[in-house]
């Protein structure tokens, strides 16, 4: 058998087609199989398409954009609840300022009570604190003086004068 | 091949397809089956593994359509989406082989092309036809997949070296070494049978 003659016996081969009708019928079956395949989907495939048509609904948008506005509500008065006055920010900081005086004994005093007595020993005691004149000025003019000071004020330098 | 009036009218009925127009698709269905019956009837051999084999083949076309970009032409497409799926389904199906022929064949010898090209081949004239048409059928069973699909698609189908290059991811060289080899044990499972 030649190359030709088994070319042509191959293209006889392209006229073999199925009875007349078949590829109506061939036409129906792929709908059907279409169809079938819509129905065979997996579960999971069907509760994610329920799922998103739910919430592609107008009602639902609502619904959604209600609960995104809600939840925005609630970080928005976290945030400012945050940053009002006695909140546990300005405890610290108050907490920082007494801590931060000299002649506290840190460990006897807690932390967060702040007790009037504690505000007490915080500060520095009368007679340990060392004597410090006050600050004068004296007038230099020649105007009577009474005794404000320390001193009488006659034994001051004149030149300071009052300056009400 | 295709001309270019086929493709451009291809091009618009998969524009329509993927817009959501499913009927357009149907009119592909009904301009390919055809031929896409030719492939898979030719590789498999029985007519009921076609038409499941074609019901799949065009649901996976379906499927895939909005993925299609025109980098090739439809005709191109369904044709590998056809011989990929046929091939892994005769790697499936094994050795089980259907050598009958079915009702279709009968239609064949009244063709008045084949009654032609039948008078004019001496073999063909001396032997008889639904015999020899027979053993050209077993013969086709005893070849490889990859041959078998390349004698198809070369002289069944009619598609150029270039086109099935493309078709079935090889090189040219490579589809007429595998047609060349095809082609010499054709030849002798039907010599020992003219002879």
């Amino acid at each position: 058998m030649t190359d030709e003659q088994l070319h042509a016996l191959l293209r006889l081969k392209r006229f073999e087609q199925p009875p007349a009708g078949y590829f109506d019928r061939l036409l129906q079956d792929v709908h059907r199989r279409q169809r079938s395949e819509l129905l065979r989907r997996p579960l999971w495939r069907i509760a994610l398409d329920r799922f998103q048509a739910h919430f592609s609904e107008p009602q639902s948008m609502r619904l959604s954009y209600a609960g995104a506005l809600a939840a925005l509500a609630i970080v928005g008065l976290g945030a400012a609840g945050f940053l009002l006055p006695g909140n546990s920010s300005s405890v610290r900081y108050e907490t920082y300022l007494v801590t931060s005086a000299p002649s506290v004994e840190r460990a006897a005093t807690p932390v967060n009570l702040l007790t009037l007595e504690n505000q007490a020993a915080a500060l520095p005691k009368l007679e340990e604190a060392p004597f410090r004149a006050p600050q004068t000025r004296t007038a230099s003019t020649g105007q009577p003086r009474y005794v404000i000071d320390a001193r009488p004020a006659s034994y001051e330098a004149t030149t300071v004068s009052f300056s009400f | 091949m295709q001309d270019e009036e086929s493709r451009k009218q291809d091009d618009e009925l998969i524009a329509r397809t993927q817009a959501g127009d499913a009927s357009a698709f149907d009119d592909l269905i009904v301009k390919y089956s055809p031929r896409l019956y030719g492939l898979v009837y030719n590789m498999t051999s029985n007519h009921e593994d076609t038409h499941d084999m074609l019901q799949d083949i065009w649901s996976k076309a379906f499927r895939s359509i909005t993925s299609f970009r025109g980098k090739s032409s439809f005709y191109t497409w369904i044709h590998s989406i056809g011989v990929n799926m046929t091939i892994n389904f005769l790697k499936k199906r094994s050795r089980r082989t259907h050598m009958s022929l079915d009702a279709v064949d009968s239609g064949v010898h009244q063709d008045k092309e084949f009654i032609e090209l039948a008078a004019s081949s001496t073999p063909v004239r001396e032997a008889n036809l639904n015999e020899l048409q027979k053993r050209l059928n077993e013969a086709m069973q005893r070849l490889s997949e990859d041959h078998r699909t390349v004698v198809t698609l070369f002289d069944i189908q009619g598609l150029p070296h270039a086109e099935i290059s493309k078709i079935l991811g090889i090189s040219e060289g490579t589809v007429r070494s595998r047609l060349f080899y095809a082609h010499r044990q054709l030849q002798n499972f039907l010599s020992e049978f003219l002879s």
